[in-house]
C-alpha cells in the first residue's frame, strides 16, 4: 500500500513540476527558436530582414495577410544599438516593435506616433545618461537580445506599385551596433508628424 | 531490476501526460480572454503585465502580436450560434466598420492562410465593398460568389477567423467587450 502511494506521489511530483517547467520556458524557448530562425533569416545578427507580405504555404502562423515585415534580432553585448527608421510618406499604418527574449513586447510606436518621419531608436540596457537627441527616441530592452519587427500596412495586396514602395521604405530600416549617441542626428532632416 | 526499470518507464511516461495534460487544461482556463458572441479577446497578447500562464499561451498560439492599445484582436472559432467554424463550409459575416484606424478580416486554418487561386486571404478596411448603409458582409466560401468573397477550400478542415484593428479609437479602447462585432452565420448566402 505504502509502495503504492510512493509511486503516485512521485508521479503527481514529477507531472507538477514538467508542468511549472512547460510554462515557464515556453515563451523562451519560443524565443530562442524565432530568434534563430530570424536571425537566419535576416543574415546575422542587429540586422533586419524583409519578408514582404504572407502567402499560403509559410510557416509562420496566423500572419496577417495584409501586413508587409521586416525583422531581425538585436544583440546589446557590445553595448547600445541604433536602429534608424523611416517612415513611409504617405498615410499608412507603420510600427516598430521590440520584443523582449521571452516574447513580452516592451515598446511600439507607429507612424502616428512616431518623433518624425526619419528619427533613430537606440535601445540599451539601461537608460543613457545623457537625453535623447531631437530626432532619436530610446528604449530600454529587459534582455541582452530580443527582436525587432517593423510592420506596414498594405492597402492592396495586388497592387505590385504599392509593395514596390512599401519595400523601399522598410528596407531604410538598419540597424548600427555600438553608434556614438547624437552621430546621426545632425544628418537627419525628418518630417515632423507633431 | 527489469522491474524497476518498466516502473520507471511507465511513471515518468504517466508523469509526462499529466504534466502536458494539465498545461494545456490551464491554458484554456487562464483568465484574462473575454468571450463576446463568437468572437474572443486577449488582451493580455505580448504585454509585460501577463502572467506566466498567459505569457506561456500568447507565446504558445499568437508570438509577437501587437499588444492593446496598439491593436486589438478578436479571433473566432465558432459562427454566431456556437456552431464550430469549418473551412468547407459557407458563412455569411455581417458587419460594420470598427472605431479604429483600420481592421482587416483573416480565415486562417489551423493557423495558416488557405490556399486559393485569388491569393485572397483577407477583407479590410479599404478593400472591402460596403452596403449603402455603410455596413458589409463578406461571404466565405469554397465557391465562388459576387461581392467580397473570401475563398474557403474544398476540403474540410478547421477554420479561424481573426479580426486585426489598428490603432483602435476612443470607443474600441474604452470598452473593447462591448463594440459590436460581425455575426458569423453558416450558409446564410442568397
Amino acid at each position: 500500500m505504502s509502495a503504492w502511494l510512493l509511486w503516485t506521489s512521485s508521479i503527481l511530483l514529477e507531472a507538477a513540476i514538467l508542468h511549472v517547467v512547460i510554462v515557464l520556458w515556453t515563451p523562451r524557448l519560443v524565443g530562442r527558436f524565432s530568434a534563430a530562425k530570424m536571425r537566419a533569416f535576416a543574415g546575422r545578427l542587429n540586422a533586419i530582414g524583409y519578408r514582404g507580405l504572407p502567402v499560403a504555404g509559410r510557416r509562420a502562423l496566423t500572419t496577417n495577410p495584409d501586413m508587409a515585415t521586416a525583422f531581425g534580432v538585436y544583440d546589446l553585448s557590445h553595448g547600445p544599438v541604433r536602429i534608424a527608421c523611416t517612415l513611409p510618406p504617405w498615410d499608412s499604418y507603420w510600427s516598430i516593435s521590440l520584443y523582449a527574449w521571452n516574447t513580452d513586447c516592451f515598446f511600439v510606436i507607429n507612424d502616428q506616433t512616431a518623433i518624425a518621419g526619419n528619427f533613430d531608436l537606440i535601445v540599451s540596457r539601461k537608460l543613457p545618461a545623457e537625453p535623447p537627441g531631437p530626432f532619436e527616441m530610446q528604449a530600454v530592452s529587459p534582455s541582452k537580445r530580443g527582436i525587432i519587427v517593423v510592420r506596414m500596412v498594405a492597402l492592396d495586396r495586388e497592387d505590385s506599385e504599392e509593395l514596390s514602395r512599401i519595400e523601399q521604405v522598410i528596407r531604410k530600416t538598419s540597424v548600427v551596433t555600438g553608434a556614438p549617441a547624437q552621430s546621426r542626428a545632425r544628418v537627419i532632416h525628418g518630417r515632423s508628424l507633431a | 531490476m527489469v522491474q524497476g526499470i518498466t516502473r520507471l518507464i511507465v511513471s515518468s511516461g504517466v508523469a509526462v501526460l499529466l504534466g502536458g495534460r494539465s498545461v494545456r487544461v490551464a491554458f484554456r482556463r487562464t483568465p484574462g480572454r473575454f468571450q463576446i458572441g463568437a468572437w474572443s479577446l486577449d488582451l493580455t497578447l505580448s504585454s509585460q503585465s501577463a502572467t506566466m500562464y498567459q505569457r506561456a499561451r500568447d507565446a504558445r498560439f499568437a508570438p509577437y502580436a501587437l499588444p492593446a492599445p496598439e491593436a486589438i484582436y478578436y479571433t473566432a472559432f465558432t459562427d454566431s450560434d456556437g456552431q464550430v467554424l469549418r473551412r468547407g463550409c459557407t458563412y455569411r459575416i455581417e458587419g460594420t466598420d470598427p472605431d479604429t484606424r483600420w481592421w482587416s478580416l483573416s480565415a486562417y486554418s489551423s493557423n495558416r492562410l488557405i490556399p486559393n487561386l485569388r491569393n485572397r486571404y483577407s477583407f479590410t478596411k479599404t478593400m472591402v465593398n460596403r452596403l449603402s448603409d455603410g455596413n458589409w458582409s463578406i461571404i466565405f466560401s469554397p465557391r465562388e460568389h459576387a461581392g467580397n468573397w473570401l475563398p474557403g477550400a474544398t476540403e474540410s478542415g478547421p477554420l479561424k477567423l481573426v479580426l486585426r484593428c489598428y490603432g483602435p479609437g476612443p470607443e474600441l479602447l474604452a470598452n473593447p467587450t462591448a463594440v459590436p462585432l460581425p455575426r458569423i452565420r453558416k450558409g446564410a448566402v442568397r
